[in-house]
């Protein structure tokens, strides 16, 4: 019996040590990176405009990009460590900005984003698309910590729904300026 | 009131079978619509909808919406290849199931979604009648966070329809619907049961291998996923955390999650190209073989009916 708590006590320390003093992102982060984040979401928009895609890392240390490109019907999903040549060919097939997208993942790296993206959502019946850019929660990777994401949400202008007005209530959604919102989610993308 | 509307809906349908003997006057029609690319079926599922009173509100389905019901209905039918489950939804077997049912029987789906509102119940090719439930009839078309199927009222009364029909071991503790559990184990499918389901609504013979815990005893499994594509319709079920190429979580769970319909698979050397269709797009990408064998978990073919 006391090998048991033992082992429990033992257990429950070294997980406390591991999880406790690792700073979630919040506000803060977003205020300290405003300038950055701005700037990759206009590289992103402007690089959207020519074909829509998303793009993000498959890696923690920011490695090896991930670059998904949408048409009507197809999503095609290219990596750097396996189709790097598959992926810069299409690049050039889709006409995009070379120099942009280089800036733009210069920028990614630099934030450790780790996925970029524009999804629609459905208030009602009323149509609402909005960007959004991930980050893992915790400022310092440590083992054990929650797996979360924290996640920004930038709209393209005011929305006034309760379902919207809702989430701030309760707190899921957090307002950081003025149509940029953050969450904390289980999914990054 | 229930017996006169099913008694409207029967001789709707009796009415359409006589139309569709009278070749000369629909073919003008089809001309003058520009529906000439249309499949016969695809006209057929389409006449069905047109005889169909498009703007009452069904006593059995009180929240759908009868403009979203029937735009989403027609939409299916002319693009199969749209159908989303949703955000935040348990649904991808039936909409797999489905994606598969109007691709190639859309006058069977039009005829089940058309007899479930209007009647409150349908007969599925294996003849068992499915009757959901009211909690799940109250709800339809109230789903409000699901990204597009919130406007899809169609694919909400069918997918929940669904869900609430056929029943698994994961739907063990949770078998009565409550707003919300279209995300939880009550919308969950085992293996069994989707290939159960595939028997059912389609009349298809299916040859299934693998399972919900173990990966299918194939060496080769690139080698057996596209001989079963040389013979039939092929879907998979996977472990969908290791389709999309990341290494950000801690803890990765070695079982599937997920149903997707397939329909290339290319060897290119140092791996597999590979091409699907879920949530209302088709996907390629790219696996290398020993992501490929671990990923997959089932692989069911439709050889025929």
């Amino acid at each position: 019996m006391k090998l048991i708590s033992f082992n429990i006590l033992l257990i429950w320390i070294t997980v406390t040590c591991f999880s406790c003093g690792a700073e979630r992102k919040s506000a803060k982060y977003y205020q300290e990176n405003k300038a950055d984040l701005a700037t990759l979401k206009s590289y992103y928009d402007s690089l959207y405009r020519t074909q829509p895609f998303s793009a993000g890392f498959t890696d923690k240390s920011c490695k090896y990009y991930v670059m998904q490109i949408n048409t009507d019907t197809l999503r095609s999903v290219y990596t750097t460590d396996t189709r790097k040549g598959e992926l810069w060919k299409n690049v050039l097939h889709y006409q995009y900005d070379t120099v942009l997208l280089n800036k733009m993942a210069q920028k990614m790296k630099h934030l450790k984003c780790l996925w970029l993206a524009k999804t629609t959502d459905w208030l009602g019946e009323q149509k609402e698309t909005y960007t959004f850019i991930s980050f893992r929660s915790v400022s310092i990777d440590k083992p054990f910590v929650e797996d979360k994401f924290y996640i920004l949400v930038f709209l393209d202008h005011k929305i006034e729904h309760p379902i919207v007005n809702d989430n701030i209530k309760k707190g899921k959604l957090v307002p950081v300026d003025d149509l940029v919102y953050f969450t904390i989610g289980s999914s990054y993308r | 009131m229930n017996c006169i509307r099913r008694t409207i809906f029967l001789f709707g349908c009796l009415q359409l079978t006589l139309l569709s003997s009278i070749t000369v006057c629909s073919a003008q029609q089809q001309n003058k619509t520009g529906a000439d690319s249309l499949t016969p079926s695809q006209q057929k599922a389409l006449e069905l909808l047109n005889i169909v009173d498009s703007t009452e509100v069904s006593s059995y389905w009180p929240n759908i919406k009868p403009s979203l019901f029937f735009s989403n209905i027609r939409n299916n039918i002319l693009h199969p290849l749209t159908i989303n489950q949703g955000k935040n939804t348990n649904f991808c077997s039936y909409a797999a199931l489905t994606h598969l049912l109007i691709k190639y029987q859309p006058d069977s789906y039009t005829e089940m979604i058309l007899s479930l509102y209007f009647t409150g119940n349908t007969k599925l090719y294996s003849k068992r009648v499915i009757k959901p439930s009211e909690r799940v009839r109250k709800s339809a078309g109230t789903l409000r966070h699901n990204g597009e199927m919130n406007i899809h009222h169609a694919d909400q009364l069918w997918f929940l329809s669904m869900a609430d029909s056929f029943k698994g071991y994961l739907n063990f503790f949770n078998r009565k619907y409550k707003i919300g559990d279209e995300n939880n184990f009550w919308a969950s499918t085992n293996y069994s049961k989707f290939n159960k389901m595939l028997r059912e609504f389609g009349g298809y013979k299916v040859n299934a291998i693998g399972s919900d815990l173990l990966r299918p005893w194939k060496k080769d499994i690139y080698g057996y996923m596209s001989e079963q594509l040389n013979s039939g319709l092929v879907m998979i079920y996977i472990n969908n955390k290791l389709m999309y190429p990341h290494n950000l979580g801690f803890l990765k769970l070695p079982v599937p999650t997920h149903f997707a319909v397939l329909y290339e698979v290319n060897n290119s050397g140092d791996g597999y190209q590979l091409k699907y269709w879920d949530y209302g797009l088709k996907t390629e990408l790219f696996l290398t073989k020993k992501r490929l064998k671990k990923t997959i978990y089932g692989v069911s073919t439709i050889t025929k009916r």
